[in-house]
This record gives structure tokens, sequence and C-alpha cells, in this order.
């Protein structure tokens, strides 16, 4: 009796759960359409994906759960934030409207469309649900498998096709054949050297001893700092800390008291503030002072 | 769970094209550079060798496969027969491309249409929600890719407006999938339509409207019609063809399905919606069109008023007798005439506006005859395919009471006239301006009649390097077309009466 209570109907402990589950899954869908950078939308929606397989093992279909887990958020999600992590994304979005009053359009046509959802589904009462325990008679795996293999065979072979077209297609999108021979070491140097503007290596980010992350850029002798140093997706995306300032600020207060216990009196020493692309000239001649 | 009618012969053009689809990927991975149009030739092949598996499979009885989830009748049979034919004629107009022949990636433009061609059988014959789903993705991302394919400024935002909004419209057609199988417990039509008319009705239809708007997107009916212009006209010719044709046959055909089977039994809002869908189509289409110059564009507005008359047959399904003739002859008239026309653009490739096609009559006379006749057949010319098709939709809605949507489609039809004619006049009357595109190439010859020779093989057609403004392998696929479209027209009657039958499950 408890059993088939348990497959037909919603007990409170299984209500709470979607309640508050639910809202979780809801604001982590949110997140990831609304947060700014791409990682935290992706870790937004690998969030909502472990909720979904708590949702499908509290349902009794544990295979779907774990299979949620281990391949979506597991895998696949993962595979995604290497991706995001590793390709770097250099534009910033553009926030200039270029269809004029698509806004207010899309904002009725989602309500729209969300108040029909809620009506329609409003309008269903289901207060008890069958089929569950039929499903699984033979076991939730095998029935599962029965479905795929004999019922949707046929749409099952056809994902596959899917994936060979995704593949196909993003190779015809983004494959590009090099039509040029790749430069060696030695002509990249001797480059370097033509050009005459930056003959050393680029020098490492961080502040010896104080900060030491990849996106704080070098202090040069003066102070002011070698944009170089750090990574060109950090410096495209405007991610670069600057520390300068505050060493900046002790020299010149320094050389001031200097200046007055010789009793000269000088004009108070400009402080460079940062480029918004520092040019290598420009490093290298403060690296020369 | 096991059914008995589990047998993948009775899939046999579907398997035929997938299979051909990573034969010709294999070969094209093997094959040097300039032989790559071996793998065009297998995919002519397999489209082929599918027309005869359909002919074959459409004489013989109604039944469905995989567990009633997939439908071998008469829509399936002709969805088939005009999806592979349309396919067939496109890779025909692939493989006398200039453009394409010399592209790096030959192979994979066969292979992307093959898959696509694959997923909008798979929608004319799916009986189950999540078959449906499978075929719309199916349909949609090789498009995508086809879109893109030139790889320049137009093309990608070509294929980023199609996507966005195909992935947009995949979304709501999934939501429309759930809330359907909410209501009516099961995807299959079968069971679909024995639950649906006792489900809670704003259920049933919150669900149908959104696998509408899926239908709607394959198809180009107007709220999700957006990106057709840009796609048509950015991508490369070829591939404006097959997307003004392809998967509009399998997204009707599925709308038709839907509308016969699981929503047959809900109520009015099914007609009442899809009738207003079919109106704002015919008529933005048609008022888009008019001031268009880009010839490409005004294909793409004509082919979204076509498909403001093709969902006539759609919105009446189930309330005459007519509905599903209608729409299946109107369908193959549709595709051959819309798919000649888009062969002429294909031959001439530097003419892309209006006032380029001056005084084609004189330089070329058979193209500018092949052209008037598949513009005057989409207006809906008596002798033509299009005509007939045009009748029995108008009397099908006569038939189902929707008089009111049969005036509209009549008035808009002579309104579309307008900028057919816009085109042909200049074709006809006007006389070339000295150094326009269409002086005589090495070319003009293959344009006056023995183009059946010079383009059968498929190296011969291509013209790959020399004249790069009369592509004329092309003429190949515009002269049969126009042909079929009166053909067709003429042999009506008959084919009429091959297209009745029930629908299975």
């Amino acid at each position: 009796m408890n059993v088939l209570a348990a497959t037909t109907s919603t007990s409170t402990g299984e209500a709470v759960q979607f309640w508050v589950l639910g809202t979780i899954a809801l604001v982590g869908a949110l997140c990831t359409v609304m947060m700014k950078k791409a990682v935290h939308s992706a870790l937004s929606l690998a969030g909502t994906m472990i909720i979904l397989a708590v949702f499908y093992l509290s349902q009794g279909a544990y295979f779907l759960g774990i299979v949620q887990i281990v391949v979506y958020t597991g895998a696949i999600m993962m595979l995604f934030l290497f991706v995001l992590m590793l390709v770097g994304v250099t534009s910033a979005d553009s926030l200039k409207e270029t269809l004029k009053g698509q806004r207010w359009l899309a904002a009725t046509c989602g309500l729209g469309f969300g108040i029909l959802l809620i009506a329609g589904i409003g309008n269903a009462s289901i207060d008890s649900y069958a089929g569950l325990g039929k499903a699984n008679a033979d076991g939730n795996v095998e029935a599962l498998a029965a479905l795929i293999f004999n019922r949707y065979v046929w749409a099952f072979e056809l994902t596959g096709a899917l994936l060979i077209t995704a593949a196909v297609g993003a190779m015809v999108l983004t494959h590009r054949e090099r039509i040029t021979k790749p430069e060696t070491q030695r002509e990249l140097s001797q480059r370097r050297v033509r050009e005459g503007k930056q003959v050393t290596p680029l020098p490492a980010p961080g502040v010896y001893a104080r900060h030491n992350a990849n996106d704080i850029p070098a202090l040069l002798p003066d102070g002011s700092i070698a944009e170089v140093s750090v990574n060109k997706t950090l410096r495209a995306r405007g991610q670069m800390r600057d520390v300068s300032n505050e060493p900046m600020s002790n020299v010149a207060e320094l050389e001031g008291q200097a200046e007055s216990w010789l009793g000269r009196v000088t004009p108070k020493r400009v402080v460079r503030q940062p480029e918004e692309n520092g040019s290598p000239e420009s490093e290298s001649e403060g690296a020369a002072k | 769970m096991n059914g008995t009618d589990e047998n993948p012969l009775d899939l046999l053009p579907e398997v035929l094209l997938a299979g051909c689809a990573v034969l010709a990927l294999l070969l094209g991975c093997w094959l040097p550079r300039h032989r790559q149009w071996l793998a065009g030739a297998l995919a002519v092949t397999g489209c082929a060798a599918g027309l005869v598996a359909a002919a074959v499979a459409a004489a013989g009885p109604t039944g469905t496969a995989f567990d009633a989830s997939y439908a071998v009748d008469p829509v399936t049979s002709t969805g088939r027969i005009v999806i592979l034919g349309g396919t067939l004629l496109v890779l025909l107009l692939s493989l006398t491309s200039p453009w394409l022949r010399a592209a790096p990636r030959e192979t994979e433009f066969y292979v992307l249409v093959l898959l696509a061609a694959v997923g909008a059988v798979l929608l004319a014959g799916a009986q189950d929600l999540l078959l449906l789903a499978a075929g719309y993705l199916l349909a949609s991302v090789p498009a995508y890719a086809l879109a893109g394919f030139a790889r320049d400024g137009r093309g990608t935002e070509a294929a980023l407006k199609y996507y966005v909004l195909g992935a947009l419209l995949g979304v709501l057609l999934l939501t429309g999938v759930t809330v359907l199988l909410a209501a009516g417990h099961g995807t299959g039509y079968p069971a679909l339509r024995r639950e649906l008319p006792d489900a809670p009705v704003g259920l049933v239809i919150t669900g149908g409207l959104g696998v509408l708007a899926g239908v709607l997107f394959k198809s180009g009916g107007v709220p999700a019609h957006y990106w057709l212009p840009d796609a048509v006209q950015g991508s490369l010719a070829p591939v404006g063809a097959f997307l003004t044709t392809v998967p509009k046959i399998g997204a009707l055909a599925a709308g038709y399905r839907l509308a016969a089977g699981p929503l047959a039994d809900t109520g009015r809002w099914w007609p009442d919606l899809v009738a207003v869908v079919a109106v704002a189509s015919m008529t933005l289409g048609n008022l888009a069109a008019f001031s268009q110059r880009d010839v490409r564009r005004l294909l793409a507005y004509s082919t979204i008023s076509q498909v403001g008359y093709l969902l006539l047959p759609v919105a009446v399904a189930g309330r005459t007798a007519l509905d599903q003739r209608a729409l299946l002859f109107y369908l193959a008239g549709y595709a051959v005439t819309n798919l000649g026309a888009f062969a002429v653009v294909c031959a001439l490739p530097r003419a892309r506006h209006l006032a380029d096609y001056r005084g084609l009559a004189r330089e070329r006379p058979a193209l500018a005859v092949a052209l008037v006749v598949c513009l005057l057949g989409l207006v809906g010319t008596p002798p033509t395919a299009v005509f007939l098709g045009k009748l029995a939709v108008f009397s099908a809605a006569f038939d189902a009471g929707y008089t009111w949507l049969a005036v509209v489609a009549a008035a808009n039809t002579v309104a579309s006239l307008f900028y057919y004619l816009r085109w042909i006049a200049p074709t006809v009357l006007g006389t070339a301006p000295p150094g326009d595109e269409d002086r005589d190439g090495d070319g003009g010859r293959v344009g006056n009649g023995n183009a059946g020779r010079a383009g059968a093989d498929p190296l011969a057609g291509g013209h790959a390097t020399g004249d790069a403004t009369f592509a004329g392998g092309a003429v190949l696929v515009a002269y049969p077309a126009a042909a079929a479209s009166v053909l067709l027209g003429l042999l009506g009657g008959p084919v009429l009466d091959l297209l009745a039958g029930p629908l299975a499950g």
C-alpha cells in the first residue's frame, strides 16, 4: 500500500523538496542567462543540471539521474568550462540596440507565452499520477532500453547523424587552412630585432613578494606598469588589475621629501597614468630609466 | 513493447540518404581535391536510389514503422518523393556551380545537404512528437552550416540569424512537446488523438502553440520568417534554393499530420490560429516583396507568401476531403517551380538585381523562357502546377467553410502578380545595356538547347574557371524544372487522384 502510494501521489517530503530545489534550479537558470561572465553562466548551468538530476532521482529514474550527473554535469559542462577558459573571450558584448523597440517586443512576447504556460498548466489539476509503476515494472534500465532500441531506435540513430552533422558543420565553419609556412623560432627572433620593438622576452606578470596573480602587471623601475607582462586576452577584457598607484605615490612622496630636505623647490613630478594601450616603446623607455 | 513493425526496409529511402551521407563523407576524406565531385555523384546516386525506393513504397500498402512512431502513407510517400527530387535538383545545381566546384569543402556541402534532407523527410513522416523534435534538429543543424558555407560577412550573418531563431523556436517546440506529453499522457499521435479531446484545453493550446512555432520556423511562416530573407540573400544560390524548398515540404507535411491527427478534435482554436498565421504570412510576404530589388530577396519573400497559401490546407485539415490532396499537390508544384526560378538565378551568378536581368530574352532566350514560366507559375498562371495547386487549396478552404480565407488568398494572388511582373518585364522587354553581364560568352551556346549533352557529365558542366557570369550547368536544372512545372499542371487530374488516401495510424 505504501509503495502504491509512493508511485501514485506526491508525498509532503517530495513536495518540500520540489519547491526548495525548483527555486534553486530556476535561480540557476536565470543566472545562466543574466551573468556577465561566461564562466559564471556555465557554473550556474551546471548547478541547474545537478538539481535536475536530483529531480530525476527522486522520481525514480535512477539511471537517468546518474547519467545526467556523469555525462552532462561531469563531462560536457566541465569540457565546456575548459573550452571557455582556454579560448578566452576577447570581445565584450555590445549593449547597443540595433533593432528599435526590440526589447519591449521580446518582453511582451515572452510574458505572453509565460502567461499562457502558467494558465495552461494551472488549468490542469493532477492530484494523482499513474504509469510510473508500470514503466518501471521490469526495471528502470530495461524499460529505457526497450524504448530506445525499439520504438525510438530510428530517432536514436538520427541523433548519431546529428553528431556527425555537428562535427562536419563545426569544421566547415571554423577550420582554416594554413596557406603560409609557419615561422621558425629563428625567423621570429630576427623579426623582433628588425622591428626593434621588444627584443627581449616579455616580462613576467606579478609584483615580487606582494602580488603574484596573472592579472597584475609587473612594475617598471619608476613604479609605472609594464602592460606587456599581462596576457593579451586579459588586457582586451579590461581585467588587468593595476597596483602601480601606491608605489608611484610612495616614490613621489620620497622624492618630495628629499627635495625639501635639500632645500630645493622643484615642480612635483607628474605621475604617469598607464595608457589605454601601452606601446612597447614607452615600456622599454621606462625600463631604461 | 515489442511491436511487429520494426522493419528497417520500411525506411529504405531515409536509410539510403543517411547511408550515402556517411559514405560520401568517408569518400571525401580520401579523394584528392579535384575529384571531390565523386562524393557529389554518390550523393546524386543516393537520392536517385531513394526516389526509386520511395516510389516503390508509395505503391505499397499504408502502414507504420517502429512501434507506430513513423508513418508510411501518402503524405510520407509524397513528402519523400518531393524532398528527394528537390534535393536531387539542388545537388545538380551545386555540382554545376563554379564557386562550389573550386571550394575546398565540396564534399562537406553534399553531406550536409543529404543530412538536412533526411531531417526534412523525417519531419514529413514522424508520427511521434519525439521523432518530430529529432527531425526538427536534423533538418535545422546542417542548414545552419550550409547558410554560412561561403564564410563571408553576409553568409556569417545569415547563419547566425538562422541559428539564433532556430534555437529559440526549437526550445518552444520542445516546450510544446513536453506540455502535450503532460496533457495527452504520451507522445505517439494515435494515443494523443485519443487523449487530447478530454485534456484541459489551456494545456492543449499551449502545447499546440509551441509545436506550431517549430513548424512555422521550418516552413518560414510569418512570425518565424525573419531569418529567411537574410539567409537566402546571404548564402550561396544553391543553398538559397535548398532552404526555400526542402525543409518547407517536411515542415508543412508535419503541420498537416499534426492538424489531421492529434489536434483534430480539440476545438476550433487550431484552424482559426493557423488561418490567421496563413493570412499574415501571405500578406506580409507580398507586401515586403513589392519593394525588393535583389532577386534572391524577392524570391525569399515570395516563398514566405507561398507558405501562406500552403498553410490553408493545414488550417482546414480534417474538415474537408480535399485538404490532403491540395496540400501535397501544391507542395510538389511549388517545389519544382521555385527550384526552377532559383536555377535561373544560379545560372547567372553575377546578376543579383532585377535590373541585371534586362535583355535576358535577347541574349539567352531559352533561359528567359524558363524564368518566365517559373515566375508565372509562382503567380499561378493556368497551365502550371501551382495554378492547379492554388485552385485545389482554395476549394479546400471553401469546402471547409473558410470562405473569407479563400477570398483573402485569391486577392493576395492577384497582388503578387505585380512583383513577379517587375522581374518579368525587364527580362522580356528590355535590351541589355552595353557591357552587361549577359554578353555572349562561350557558355551562350549551352543555353540554347543542347544542354542535356553538355552537362550530363558533372565535370563538363562545371566551367570551373572561365566564364563566371554564366554557370552553364544550372540550365540543366532550369529547363527540366520549368518543363515539369507545366507538365505537372497538365497531368494534374491523375496526379491528384494518386495523392488521396488515408493517413496511417
